[in-house]
């Protein structure tokens, strides 16, 4: 009678056992996920930069030698740059062409007359906080050095212009002249 | 005389069974000296879902770069990622926190990545779903990507910055 119990138990573990492993290599659960992953390299080369950015005109409007000297209103010229800096200004004439001979002169009727200013001795330019005034050259003069941007916002450089007029100029109509900025890297 | 007709008669039935038993062993046993055995099993397995990944470019290079140039686009589909799978897939990006050179750093968030050169998603160095796929067959899909590169004043000159981007394919 106790042989044919434990027969019976021995049975129910067999069944038991077989179930489970029926269970277990059916279970869709057992698939686990998979992944897979590889790299590449981006790459390049910063270079150095400038951008340079000022008003396209000052005007002092109607001038005589009896209100001389005239200053301009104050005007930016803005700059960004990645690299150490230096601002520097020079007259490059009517013609917006440096190097010739004109580079020197106001001329009136826009810069097509035939009445001329000199530059050098009747213009000159300050920046803030304007302790200093210095005479307009037709070489590169500089205004100032800075270092690189720390933001990529422009960076802000005051200017103003002071403008001597002499008995000896001759009156005449809108004279213009076009002086040049000129920002570089160290 | 009728005795002996019996005995005939027994003898011939006899002769009769005995011809008839011969012949059914031989009927059943066509090949009396051959031995056959017969087995049979299953093969069974399960297939899991598996991914492969491949980009096929090992590096993309900007060359010469500068703000005043920014930003730099990628030609369309210049980075091709081969995705091969059995079953559903994500494919994601991501990529190193900086591109660096030497001590030199610039966020990677600077890159953006697209699919359609339109839209584009900033690269980040957790992992961004790109796209999702079924199964492939056995040469894959190919999914095209485009980079974009912003380069800002503050960002420090160097030559041969490097950042890794990473692409990983996972299956449900």
């Amino acid at each position: 009678m106790k042989i044919k119990n434990k027969k019976k138990i021995y049975k129910k573990i067999i069944s038991l056992v077989l179930a489970l492993s029926v269970f277990i290599s059916f279970s869709p659960v057992t698939q686990a996920a998979t992944t897979d992953s590889k790299n590449h390299n981006v790459t390049f080369s910063l270079q150095s930069a400038v951008q340079l950015n000022t008003i396209p005109a000052v005007s002092f409007g109607n001038v005589d030698p009896s209100g001389s000297p005239y200053t301009s209103a104050e005007f930016v010229v803005q700059l960004k740059s990645n690299a150490n800096w230096t601002l520097k200004v020079k007259s490059i004439g009517p013609d917006g062409i440096a190097g010739n001979a004109d580079d020197n002169y106001f001329k009136d009727n826009n810069g097509s007359g035939s009445n001329t200013i000199t530059v050098n001795d009747h213009l000159e330019w300050s920046t803030s906080p304007y302790s200093a005034w210095n005479w307009m050259t037709t070489t590169d003069a500089t205004i100032k050095t800075g270092t690189k941007n720390s933001d990529n916002n422009w960076q802000d450089i005051l200017m103003k212009y002071r403008l001597t007029i002499n008995w000896s100029d001759q009156a005449a109509n809108n004279y213009l002249g076009v002086i040049q900025y000129t920002v570089t890297t160290l | 005389m009728p005795k002996v007709k019996t005995k005939i008669k027994k003898i011939y039935n006899k002769a009769i069974i005995l011809l008839a038993t011969c012949a059914f062993v031989v009927s059943t046993n066509p090949i009396a000296n051959a031995a056959s055995s017969f087995d049979t099993h299953t093969i069974t397995f399960d297939l899991k879902g598996g991914i492969e990944i491949d980009v096929v470019q090992p590096t993309y290079g900007f060359g010469s770069v500068d703000p005043w140039g920014s930003p730099y686009y990628s030609a369309e589909n210049a980075i091709t990622v081969n995705v091969k799978s059995n079953t559903n897939w994500t494919l994601y990006v991501k990529g190193d926190q900086y591109f660096t050179s030497g001590t030199n750093q610039i966020p990677i968030s600077r890159l953006s990545w697209s699919q359609d050169n339109t839209n584009w998603n900033t690269m980040s160095s957790i992992d961004s779903q790109v796209t999702i796929g079924g199964p492939t067959g056995s040469s894959g899909t190919n999914v095209g990507m485009e980079y974009r590169l912003v380069i800002q004043y503050d960002d420090p000159v160097a030559d041969g910055y490097q950042a890794t981007i990473t692409y990983t394919g996972v299956t449900p």
